[in-house]
């Protein structure tokens, strides 16, 4: 008995014993050191103790007499000794003689105070942060590992008109441009399969059907044993700068192609004048030589002064040819110091929107620690240009499937390495890609890779074409460190 | 063909090439031919001699072939004039003119000037010789 009351004496939590009227009839000394003392009127009125606000609840999940249950109570608040109201969790049950009369209730309550409070704290936070990613100007999402969505915040609903369930595999696909479909899905299949974070620009559908572009941010989550947990990020409006941008670029494309096409016109026209003259003369000669040897009988004297006359004009063309590509070259370039993958950044900048247009995905292989390389910027940007052109060209007639465009650049012992891999129509072996005037297309010069030749072996590098994997070509040249 | 026996040809070209290939061709096929090399120098000549034809390069230095054949129709409207060209921008007012029997363009078919030329003197045969 007496380890029993020792027991009930220094027992952490509150121990009480009510009589069958609902009179308080003892308490452990936990609770006593809780509610202070006990007077005759606490004893009838312990109801007091409770909260007012819970005192509803409690009576209704008190049990009648006869209920045989021991009942858990949802958490009330009792009044401390010095007024203050703490949680509590308290259970109780009937208790009975051992005639089986009613004796009374007994119970036990737990101090879950700090419990409570940390929780209801936490959920205020909780919804503070809720309503914060809600009124982001933008749209916040995750995905689980698999890119399966797993939430999105209430912008993207306003905006789409659609719900979470709606926006699911196959749903969203309803919402992206059309074009913008295959280069969303290939930069999203290459980020989860590579675990990079992911940048993508696209279309998407409003509630009423107009389409915006947006610029998706996404980073993966990863976990302790460092495999992804999720995929979250965020999408940010931009088309307000995408048109801007592109009405920009298209009336600097504009300007760029009216004045190629002035210089072109300029120089074709004084390059047919300059090479006519001295071949009318040619031609006339030969005819006037023909003339005097089909004469009965054959005038050779003059035919023979008139060969040597066809000769020298003959040279003169050739020389004026000369003198034409010294023009077109210019004057020899100045070389610095140039970061390679800074260039390639550069080009890819300038040929973003036509990338886009085209919906040809662009892969970066670039190796990082490149060193500087002693060159022209501006030369450099032409070969860039030029091969990416050309892949772009190659991409053109692409059939179904993603197109996709690779750049890669990598150091090797004593060079430099450039390739641009494009997944297009290849060539045939044998052609001569890189000779002036080939090109398989009516509307071109087929200029552009042999200008990358003449660049890239004016710096002592070479170039090659190699066939890519399925199909396609890869274009890369090597520049010597 | 027989040819008159007073047709002399003239032929005004700055280039030097061209003018004696065309004088070449010219006497190959057996005309006789005055060499000029500026418009303003064949105009000097043009009162002291009579030249069944005129062919003259369009883009002369001083005054062009077309201004060269304007004023040709101004002094001396019976003489034909044939020009040749290196440049397209030759304007309409060089063909419609009166006295224009033709336009070429460098690299020309010496055959075809040829027949500019027979084509071109046709209308000055005195009719007892065709």
């Amino acid at each position: 008995m007496n380890q029993i009351q020792e027991l009930f004496e220094t027992l952490p939590g509150c121990v009480w014993r009510t009589l069958a009227n609902g009179e308080l009839d003892r308490v452990n000394p936990g609770m006593l050191r809780y509610l202070g003392e006990i007077g005759d009127s606490l004893k009838r009125d312990w109801w007091s103790c409770l909260h007012p606000e819970d005192r509803p609840e409690i009576d209704k999940a008190t049990p009648s007499l006869l209920d045989d249950t021991e009942t858990t109570y949802p958490p009330l608040r009792i009044r401390r000794h010095d007024g203050v109201y703490r949680w509590f969790q308290c259970t109780d049950r009937k208790v009975h003689d051992e005639h089986g009369m009613l004796v009374g209730r007994c119970g036990i309550g737990w101090d879950i105070h700090d419990t409570v409070t940390a929780t209801r704290d936490l959920r205020q936070r909780e919804s503070a942060i809720r309503t914060i990613v809600d009124c982001i100007p933008g749209f916040v999402w995750q995905l689980g590992p698999s890119g399966e969505l797993q939430y999105l915040n209430n912008r993207v609903f306003e905006y789409t008109g659609k719900t979470l369930d709606g926006l699911r595999e196959p749903g969203w696909r309803d919402c992206v441009h059309a074009d913008d479909v295959e280069s969303f899905v290939g930069l999203w299949t290459r980020a989860l399969q590579d675990r990079r974070s992911v940048t993508v620009e696209f279309r998407l559908r409003r509630a009423d059907g107009v389409y915006r572009w947006f610029r998706t941010m996404g980073a993966p989550i990863l976990n302790a044993q460092g495999s992804i947990d999720s995929w979250c990020g965020v999408d940010i409006d931009i088309d307000e700068e995408k048109r801007v941008d592109q009405s920009l670029r298209s009336a600097q494309s504009q300007l760029a192609r009216t004045a190629q096409l002035a210089i072109a016109a300029e120089l074709t026209a004084s390059t047919a004048n300059a090479i006519n003259q001295p071949l009318a003369a040619v031609v006339a000669n030969a005819f006037a030589c023909q003339r005097w040897l089909s004469r009965t009988p054959p005038n050779v004297a003059r035919a023979a002064a008139i060969l040597d006359l066809i000769v020298q004009d003959s040279n003169a063309v050739a020389a004026i040819v000369k003198r034409i590509m010294a023009i077109i070259k210019g004057t020899p370039p100045t070389n610095s110091p140039v970061d390679l993958n800074g260039v390639i950044e550069d080009v890819m900048r300038l040929q973003a929107a036509d990338l886009q247009e085209q919906g040809i995905a662009v892969v970066r292989k670039l190796q990082h620690d490149l060193p500087l390389i002693q060159a022209n910027a501006a030369l450099l940007r032409q070969v860039l240009v030029n091969l990416l052109r050309n892949a772009i060209d190659a991409l053109s007639e692409h059939g179904p499937g993603p197109k996709i465009l690779s750049i890669i650049s990598r150091r090797e012992p004593g060079e430099l390495v450039i390739e641009v891999a494009d997944n297009g129509r290849g060539y045939l072996d044998g052609s001569p890609l890189f000779e002036a005037f080939y090109t398989t297309k009516n509307d071109r010069l087929g200029l552009g890779l042999a200008i990358v030749r003449s660049i890239v072996e004016s710096y002592a590098g070479r170039v090659w074409a190699l066939h890519n994997d399925p199909m396609g070509s890869i274009i890369g040249f090597s520049l010597p460190t | 063909m027989t040819r008159f026996p007073a047709d002399l040809v003239a032929v005004v070209d700055d280039d030097p090439s061209v003018l004696e290939a065309i004088g070449n061709l010219l006497e190959s096929a057996g005309y006789a031919v005055s060499r000029f090399d500026s418009a303003e120098a064949f105009l000097m000549m043009l009162h002291a001699t009579v030249f069944s034809c005129l062919i003259s390069d369009v883009g002369l230095p001083g005054m062009n072939g077309c201004a060269l054949q304007a004023e040709v129709g101004r002094i001396s409207p019976l003489l034909p004039v044939i020009l040749i060209t290196g440049r397209d921008d030759v304007g309409d007012d060089g063909v419609l003119a009166a006295n224009n029997r033709g336009l070429f363009r460098k690299p020309f078919d010496g055959e075809q000037l040829l027949s500019a030329l027979a084509a071109a003197l046709e209308p000055s045969r005195p009719s007892s010789v065709l």
